[in-house]
């Protein structure tokens, strides 16, 4: 299993831990597993520790951004297609987690705009997938979410990642595109 | 100039005049609509400087499409009058707000994130302002900021030293404004994005006070102070502005610009983290807020940055404001900026708890000694092996050929005591015409005793490594590699991306299980309590729940959760919770008409949806929160009295659907079937 580095929520000790299946699981799903902590000599909730957030720079590159749009709604989908226009902006978009990976997979991308509530691997299991596996992609996730429930709220808060809520403000999703990168 | 028609521009008033222009208010006759026209001086018309300065001005303008730019409608010459028409703002500038004093922090924190956010956009197109100022900032009706006279910017070149400006150079003019000015500007220095960033914490510092940095009888002596005096600490004239402002705007008005933010980006994001930390400590401990854009580089409100945000009662000296070397111990882990995790991590090495980055040297070192020893024993038995096998060949040649081999003698040399030795020691004569078998013997010992030493000392090298490997790894998945840009992922990670994402999915899978909702809902419940005993609706939903319970029993049931109205239940199986749902709408006929007094009957309407969902034995279902409980909720509100809508997924999954039917709608992009109570 992939090493993850986890902190501990009641002493913020951190560890590299190479977590069982169904522990890498609870990881993936919830983004929390109980393990023993050394410091607390007890069975405490451990956390992956979110991505470094790089610098801000400029960006000097006049090529247009690369920006991976997932989305389950086809119609944000199409919505964004529009509005990042193709002379700034190179939109690729994936409708669930599967096609992202593919994506992520063949293409290099500046910018991960991604959803939260979708089907069966949702956006908070995506990122921390790429926390494990691509943490540099992980530092490049923007959250466009219609979701205003207490879960996702409590996840953006903890996420260190920009997120904006739907309906799409043009304006301030290029401004945090350009904040990543 | 007023009534002339330039193009199909119509002058209507003149709005004012600067040193390279006079603005007038026009409206474009096709369109309707008011513009703002600004045309050169009459004197400037001749002036090839001025009219490249005006032509530069409108291409400058028109790269950057920002909602806080000015955008620019058409450039054009007339009766060899050169203007430019741009977007009429009807608003205030910030100098006009700022006469009645200092804004309040968080519409001066949204002023300045607008302006930030502009600046950022032309930084990225190499554009400087160089005058930014509270007379160039206008804000609309609606709040919108718009920076003016993107005029005087120049573009600065992407390599090599930028270019000299001819109007300043040829002029002896420094452009811009005594009061904003940066002290590279008042010096004629080249100047960089940094420029702005010191001009607008003089706007900064604007909002914040109400009044500049630097004030003084004449222009020279606000010059002087500008290059030569530090700027007035903002709690001096205003109290309430947090320490996190004050620092910040202290830090854009640095005299040496290496000491201020590098760019605009960098001003940006941290005028949305104190704007999000502000509004964070106003909403105290109530619930989370939803807030756009969580900044990641600060923490979340510690409350060392909470008491950053509290108005302090008197000037705070920069001293009080850092942060104390432990402090950052005290940061937890999700704060996720930067400086925050170094900080922790770096608290951690100092206090030894290395667990992230224990000693690696003397790992390596040890590996090092141990493969070079195993490689020398290797090549060392190898070789003595070969001379062997060497030597025991040599009979076959001719006997005069042999002697001239070359380095034959140091063959002999290296292994004729070895051999002399085993051979006195074994006693036994292995020679047979001439070939000394001996020889063969001692090649294969030599072979076999350089294995058997290095294969202990391989294992002891791999042991010693292993943690160093596991580590490197970890650094491959972790925070450590996320300082490097990469631009993609490397290629080795790219192979395997795919299968870790299948075992990824396989196992987050794993840990979730089949779970069906059912969602149910009394119809009108707060009509059917008009009119009625509090002691009959108590008694009337309490028997409700009690004939819901026997249900949820009947049907296995997995868990329940009630709200005032309605009830979530989950099954393990679609049949179990199709079944409640049908025996609930039946049988309630007879519960309305044997248990309850009510004046009005109970109806309700159910909603059902099955779907993969993480939950734990040990959690109640009121803590459960996915998007399959969402929908089947849904699918209740959407639901007729007396129906039951369920999921075409769950439909699916049902071995009895007799009286289930497909409706034309869909909710949550699931398609629906609707099963009727029988009439």
């Amino acid at each position: 299993m992939p090493a993850c580095i986890l902190y501990c929520e009641r002493c913020n000790t951190q560890e590299i831990k190479s977590l069982p299946e169904a522990d890498f699981g609870l990881l993936l799903a919830e983004g929390v597993v109980r393990l023993p902590c050394r410091s607390c000599e007890a069975k405490e909730s451990w956390k992956l520790v979110p991505p470094l957030r790089r610098e801000p720079r400029v960006r000097r590159d006049p090529r247009p951004r690369r920006v991976l749009v997932i989305d389950d709604d086809q119609d944000t989908l199409r919505i964004l297609e529009i509005l990042l226009r193709p002379e700034k902006y190179t939109v690729v978009t994936a409708a669930c987690a599967d096609e992202a990976i593919q994506k992520l997979q063949t293409t290099d991308f500046d910018v991960i705009v991604s959803d939260i509530r979708m089907p069966e691997f949702d956006g908070r299991s995506l990122f921390r997938f790429l926390i494990i596996y691509l943490p540099h992609y992980a530092q490049r996730v923007l959250f466009l979410t219609g979701d205003q429930s207490e879960k996702t709220s409590r996840f953006l808060q903890e996420c260190g990642c920009p997120w904006l809520l739907k309906p799409i403000n043009l304006p301030e999703l290029e401004s945090r595109i350009r904040e990543i990168g | 100039m007023i009534g002339k028609t330039l193009s199909h521009f119509k002058i209507i008033e003149k709005l004012g005049e600067g040193g390279m222009g006079v603005v007038y208010r026009g409206v474009d006759l096709d369109l309707d609509r008011p513009v703002a026209i600004k045309l050169l001086p009459s004197e400037a018309q001749q002036n090839e400087e001025s009219i490249a300065r005006f032509l530069r001005e409108a291409k400058t303008a028109s790269k950057l499409q920002h909602p806080a730019i000015t955008t620019i409608y058409e450039f054009g010459i007339q009766d060899n009058l050169r203007y430019l028409v741009m977007e009429y703002i009807e608003g205030k500038t910030l100098k006009e707000m700022l006469k009645s004093g200092p804004l309040p922090i968080l519409p001066l924190l949204e002023i300045a994130i607008q302006v930030a956010d502009a600046l950022s956009l032309a930084d990225e197109k190499a554009i400087i302002h160089r005058d930014i100022k509270s007379e160039n900032i206008m804000l609309t009706d609606r709040g919108q900021v718009k920076i003016l006279d993107f005029g005087l910017a120049k573009m600065v070149e992407k390599s090599g030293p930028v270019a000299q400006d001819g109007f300043q150079s040829s002029m002896g003019v420094v452009v811009g404004t005594v009061s904003h000015m940066s002290p590279e500007q008042a010096l004629g220095a080249e100047l960089d994005a940094r420029t702005d960033i010191y001009s607008t914490g003089v706007v900064l510092f604007e909002m914040a006070t109400g009044t500049l940095p630097f004030t003084g009888n004449s222009q020279s002596v606000v010059l002087a102070k500008v290059l030569n005096q530090p700027a007035s600490g903002v709690a001096d004239y205003n109290a309430a502005a947090p320490p996190s402002l004050q620092k910040m705007i202290a830090k854009c008005l640095e005299k040496n610009r290496e000491q201020r933010y590098q760019n605009a980006l960098s001003l940006l994001v941290d005028l949305r983290a104190i704007k999000q930390e502000m509004e964070r400590a106003q909403a105290g401990n109530k619930m989370v807020m939803m807030q756009p854009g969580k900044d990641p580089r600060l923490p979340p409100p510690s409350a060392e940055k909470l008491s950053d945000l509290v108005p302090p009662s008197t000037p705070v000296s920069s001293s009080s404001i850092l942060p104390t070397p432990g402090a950052a111990r005290t940061v937890p882990p999700v704060s996720s900026g930067t400086a925050s995790f170094l900080s922790a991590l770096a608290a951690q090495e100092a206090g030894g708890s290395s667990q992230l980055r224990p000693k690696r040297s003397w790992r390596l070192g040890a590996c090092f000694v141990l493969k070079t020893t195993r490689q020398a024993i290797g090549v060392a038995g190898g070789l003595f092996a070969l001379a062997c096998v060497t030597l025991f060949s040599l009979p076959v040649l001719k006997p005069e050929f042999a002697k001239k081999v070359p380095g034959i003698q140091w063959l002999h040399s290296a292994v004729d005591p070895v051999l002399a030795n085993v051979a006195s020691a074994v006693n036994v004569d292995f020679t047979y015409h001439e070939l000394n078998f001996l020889l063969l013997v001692v090649a294969l010992a030599a072979y076999i005793l350089q294995s058997v030493v290095s294969w202990p000392l391989e294992g002891l090298e791999s042991w010693i490594r292993k943690p160093l490997l596991s580590r490197q790894s970890s650094r491959g998945s972790g925070v450590f590699s996320q300082a490097t840009d990469t631009s993609g992922i490397s290629q080795a990670t790219r192979m395997s991306l795919l299968r870790e994402y299948a075992a990824s999915k396989r196992m987050l899978s794993d840990v979730k299980k089949q779970i069906a909702f059912l969602a149910i809902d009394v119809v009108g419940s707060t009509k059917m309590k008009l009119g009625e005993e509090k002691i009959s609706i108590e008694h009337a939903f309490a028997e409700y729940k009690k004939f819901l319970e026997r249900i949820f029993h009947e049907c296995h049931a997995y868990k329940v959760a009630w709200t005032p109205d309605g009830v979530m239940a989950a099954f393990y199986s679609v049949e179990d919770s199709a079944a409640a749902a049908r025996k609930l709408l039946v049988d309630l006929d007879w519960f309305n008409r044997d248990i309850h007094q009510l004046r009005a009957k109970f109806h309700v309407r159910c909603g059902l949806n099955v779907g993969e969902v993480l939950f734990p034995e040990d959690k109640p279902l009121e803590e459960i929160s996915d998007e399959v409980i969402d929908v089947a909720g849904h699918m209740q509100k959407y639901a007729d009295p007396d129906t039951v809508w369920i999921s075409e997924e769950a439909y699916n999954q049902l071995v009895e659907r007799n009286g289930f039917e497909r409706l034309d709608r869909q909710v949550d992009n699931h398609e629906v079937f609707v099963w009727r109570k029988p009439s």
